[in-house]
């Protein structure tokens, strides 16, 4: 039961969670808004999934390729969408995703189409999901302190502001973008080489949507807020399986209490740190006395 | 020469239920500048509660298009208590708004699968005493699809005089430009965004019935509209009415077109590659006036 | 402060959260383990009748999502065989009185769920053998899987590489199809159209973004090529397309005499309905999306004519109008071919652990792979082919559909497929 959930966890919770912090990056840092995130988790897994089957490449090979390709992509998209307001990236990363599955569906013959890739070489093991999970999270903490993550969230507050202040915006933004593609594509990697088997159903604009309610449940401004959401969102479809198609509801209801009554999202804009666990910590020992304290001051009354 | 006036026709009636979906939209992000993507799950509702009602009504189209109109509008409204007046009156993050919106289109989606999953559903023949399309100087119309022009063409005209000319319409538009002090003035703010919900249900219900008649019933149905209505109304301009409504005729039209010329299965390639060069020389949208989105 | 609160709530939540889960599984699963555990280990020594325990049938369907629709119905179908079974007071499997439970999980059409929900089934649930959707792509992703786990994966799914693999020249050991494949299905039709009616000049409408239609689509095709039979256009759709007239215009004007549309119901009604307005009246044939309710969802008597299409059950039998009846009582909708297959699968697999006399998912499926002679709703001599893991000797019935009205043809098998 246990190990089931922990591989469930690890396979599944932890690559969407990849494929998540990309908009976490987009978003988090800077503002903009992808609705077609998963379209770059796509363009990764078929990557990857290509490199393997057909040429036989090994994960140190389909890795860095998928997040090149990724990469690539980004930049193209990027170009035209960090001029535009937030509403038209929407639109253009979600025009982009569903141009991106028309064409995997009509060049049937290389990617399978709607028949989809099957026979994937199996590279990932659970040790190495958990290690590219860690790698990613401490690459985007460490960027998000540096000076360049301080400029994005300066963009994100206030972009007038901050290009008076020196900061090139349009710049910072198609770093920002690309390195969120990247991302996205890495998770589309670790995907199909989970999967063993790769459709152009499964990374539509939902799937992209599910990544932005990930994000803001578990607070737009806390990187380890949107990882605990990432995973608790995806556990509690998990958790609610057996009650069938009733599970969507579930998660749904969920959502819309905690957006609605905690619109922050779960953390706030507070990081699950060092500081954050010893303060938790020293509230959780100081537990007893407050309400010794509660009790007896209570009781004086 | 003819094939080509046929695919025009094709597409503008391709783009009415663009429009009349695509209005809707526009009509709320006018007031709270958010996309609503819980428009479809509306409509999909809607458009199940319309089928519904042809039993009880017949084939009667009139009724059961008013019937869906107000189911949509009533639902609407409990989408505007649930899901976003807490967030509205506490925070008013317009990001926020649009989670929650993308959320209770997923929950109203699901609801109609657990209710009426398993079958798929169809409205009843409408047009059984008329013919099926009428031919005119040689090109074929669908008669559904010209009761449709007609019924949007009113939908709208009327949502164009209740804005021009009623109370509620001036302070909608008020609202539109200006909410803080739309309620400095003494307005009821949330009696006018309620009342503006209703209008765009109302459409939504009338998008539903159209959507439904054309084809099959599914949950998902609202899904790719949308899907299309959020492009409509980013291409007409956020919040323009009359921009939402060109953008609708024009990509009805494009859409028919590109699917002559390079296929159905590369079209969205097309639409993608016109939408990004369309905003890249009108980054405005097509009404290009609206400029006040600072969140 | 108030900032750590939340933090808590949200540890806290988090934590009730498996806790819920922990508790509320073991209880749901541990139960009906115990005497089914019992009952198996002590087979030998005990052969009194009265031992009762509980056979578990997992089964992975699409319940939210793109096809919830024909999941939905599939999963009625196998809760009404469980409910007819155990209102009969179960089944008898070696001396044990069994009453049949059923875990239906949803997999979204997502490969990677269908994938969770097997590796649930079995670790979490001890299900005796799955059942499985008509979504190849599940089918395909699990193959591994299933051996793995060595469960027996009895699946609607259309796609022959599902069970013999990549070059269709191995067999999956535990990957079983329960219905004619997509590529019979395709050939079975066009087949009828070019050797029964004399078409010549076939035109192609392909829903190239569903895997069953495409499947199917490219065994017609390679079907035409083999036969040496004119095909005039090939045109291609999605599925959530509302105006087909200008490829159905493109398939008319290149001189088709008849037209293969392999479409799922919705498309598939609204081409039929647009290929009536633009007076393109030649035969028509596709999949089993023609089955009724099909042509009530057209939308007038004369769109749903000059139809023909392979059915591998008729919906005048008795069993069918039983199970239709039963359908409308329990769920207040009709039943399709759909829930006639989810109704099929519990059959087919009780008779598998009849035939193994045991519920042990090594035993299942190895009677799964010669079972013969089922009676089910579709065909009352379910053979297994051992060979390919599909159906023996398909019974494939030909049916029509002139003004709205469906009617029986013929039986029909062509000599490609001898």
């Amino acid at each position: 039961m246990a190990s089931y959930y922990l591989t469930y966890m690890i396979n599944n919770a932890f690559i969407i969670v990849i494929g998540m912090l990309g908009v976490y990056v987009i978003t988090g840092l800077t503002g903009m808004f992808s609705m077609g995130q998963a379209a770059f988790m796509a363009v990764g897994g078929y990557t990857a999934a290509m490199l393997a089957k057909y040429l036989g490449a090994p994960i140190f090979i389909t890795l860095p390729a998928s997040m090149i390709v990724g990469a690539i992509l980004g930049f193209l998209i990027g170009i035209p969408v960090i001029r535009l307001r937030r509403d038209y990236v929407a639109v253009v990363t979600l025009g982009f995703s569903q141009a991106l599955v028309a064409l995997l569906n009509n060049s049937a013959s290389i990617t399978g189409g709607a028949l989809g890739l099957n026979g994937i070489p199996r590279y990932t093991n659970k040790t190495m999901i958990v290690i590219i999970l860690v790698l990613v999270t401490a690459g985007i903490w460490q960027l998000k302190k540096s000076r360049f993550g301080r400029e994005c969230v300066a963009i994100k507050v206030d972009e007038l502001a901050a290009s008076s202040m020196g900061i090139d915006v349009a710049r910072t933004k198609l770093i920002v973008f690309i390195l969120a593609c990247a991302i996205s594509a890495l998770a589309g990697c670790l995907y199909v080489h989970t999967t063993s088997y790769l459709d152009s159903a499964s990374f539509g604009w939902d799937q992209s949507s599910m990544w932005i309610i990930m994000v803001y449940f578990g607070g737009v401004s806390s990187l380890t807020g949107s990882i605990f959401s990432g995973v608790v969102l995806t556990m509690i479809q998990e958790i609610f399986r057996f009650s069938a198609e009733w599970r969507t509801v579930i998660y749904c209801v969920i959502v819309l209490v905690i957006i609605n009554f905690r619109p922050q999202g779960l953390f706030g804009e507070t990081e699950l740190d060092g500081k954050t666990i010893r303060k938790l910590g020293r509230q959780v020992i100081s537990l007893p006395r407050k309400c010794k304290n509660l009790i007896s001051g209570k009781g004086e009354k | 020469m003819g094939y080509y006036l046929q695919l025009l026709v094709n597409g503008i009636s391709m783009g009415a239920v663009y429009a009349i979906i695509a209005v809707g939209w526009a009509l709320i992000f006018s007031i709270l500048k958010f996309s609503n993507f819980a428009h479809g799950g509306t409509m999909v509702v809607a458009a199940y509660g319309g089928m519904l009602c042809t039993r009880i009504f017949g084939g009667n189209l009139w009724l059961t298009l008013i019937s869906a109109a107000l189911i949509g509008g009533v639902l609407n409204i409990a989408v505007e208590l649930v899901s976003f007046r807490r967030i509205r009156v506490k925070t008013n993050q317009l990001l926020l708004l649009f989670v929650s919106a993308i959320t209770m289109g997923l929950l109203l989606q699901n609801l109609v699968a657990i209710r009426f999953g398993g079958i798929f559903y169809s409205y009843p023949d409408f047009f059984a005493n008329t013919n099926r399309y009428i031919t005119i100087l040689g090109l074929s119309v669908d008669t559904a699809d010209l009761y449709m022009l007609l019924v949007a063409s009113i939908c709208i005209l009327a949502l164009i005089l209740i804005l021009k000319k009623t109370r509620l319409g001036v302070a909608v538009r008020a609202l539109s430009m200006d909410s803080r002090a739309t309620s400095l003035m003494g307005m009821n703010v949330n009696l006018i965004v309620l009342s503006t919900f209703f209008l765009a249900g109302a459409l939504a219900g009338v998008a539903g019935v159209f959507v439904g008649t054309r084809t099959v019933l599914s949950p998902t149905l609202g899904s790719t509209y949308t899907v299309k209505a959020f492009m409509v109304a980013v291409i007409g301009g956020l919040g323009s009415l009359n921009g939402a409504l060109y953008a609708a005729l024009m990509l009805g039209i494009l859409e028919t077109f590109l699917t002559s010329w390079i296929g159905s299965a590369l079209q969205p390639v097309g639409s993608f590659v016109f939408m990004m060069i369309f905003l890249l020389l009108f980054p405005n949208g097509l009404a290009g006036n609206f400029t006040s989105d600072k969140a | 402060m108030k900032k750590v609160i939340a933090m808590l709530l949200a540890v806290t939540l988090c934590v009730s959260l498996t806790a819920c889960s922990a508790k509320e599984e073991p209880a749901k699963t541990e139960t009906p383990a115990a005497p089914e555990e019992s009952s198996t280990g002590e087979e030998p020594a005990q052969s009194a009748s009265g031992k009762t325990g509980v056979l578990k049938i997992g089964a992975i369907h699409d319940l939210t999502g793109n096809g919830s629709v024909l999941g939905i119905a599939s999963v009625n179908g196998s809760e009404l065989a469980v409910k007819d079974i155990n209102e009969a007071g179960g089944v008898v499997i070696g001396d044990t009185t069994y009453t049949l439970e059923l875990i239906p999980y949803d997999c979204k059409s997502d490969p990677n769920e269908g994938i969770s929900s097997l590796q649930r089934l079995v670790q979490v649930d001890d299900v005796s053998l799955v059942l499985g959707p008509s979504l190849s792509n599940v089918g395909l992703a699990s193959v591994d899987t299933t051996n793995e786990l060595k469960v027996a994966f009895l699946g609607q799914f259309g796609d022959p590489r599902c069970m013999q693999g990549e070059n269709l020249d191995s067999l999956n050991p535990y990957m079983f199809l329960m219905q004619p494949s997509a590529a019979q299905s395709g050939i079975f039709s066009i087949s009828y159209l070019v050797e029964k009616l004399g078409c010549k000049k076939v035109g192609f409408l392909i829903a190239q973004d569903h895997a069953y239609c495409a499947t199917q689509a490219n065994a017609a095709l390679q079907y035409c090529e083999d036969n040496n039979v004119e095909v005039v256009a090939v045109e291609y759709n999605n599925q959530a397309d509302l105006d087909m007239k200008t490829q159905l215009t493109n398939i008319q004007n290149a001189g088709a005499d008849c037209l293969f549309n392999a479409n799922p119901t919705q498309p598939l009604t609204v081409s039929t309905n647009q290929k009536s307005q633009l007076g393109f009246d030649v035969p028509q044939t596709g999949s089993l999306d023609y089955s009724s309710p099909f042509a009530s969802l057209c939308a007038d008597a004369a769109s749903a004519s000059n139809i023909y299409f392979m059915s591998n059950c008729s919906y005048d039998t008795e069993e069918f109008k039983e199970l239709d009846a039963k359908c409308q009582a329990e769920f207040g909708q009709e039943a399709t071919i759909k829930t006639a297959l989810g109704y099929d699968q519990v059959l087919i697999a009780v008779a598998a652990a009849q035939a193994a006399g045991s519920v042990e998912r090594e035993a299942i499926r190895d009677a799964l792979e010669t079972i013969s002679g089922v009676d089910t709703i579709i065909t009352d001599n379910f053979n297994m082919d051992p060979e390919t893991h599909m159906p023996l000797g398909v019974e494939i019935f030909m049916m029509g559909i002139e003004n709205g009205e469906y009617k029986g043809l013929e039986a029909w098998c062509p000599d490609y497929l001898k």
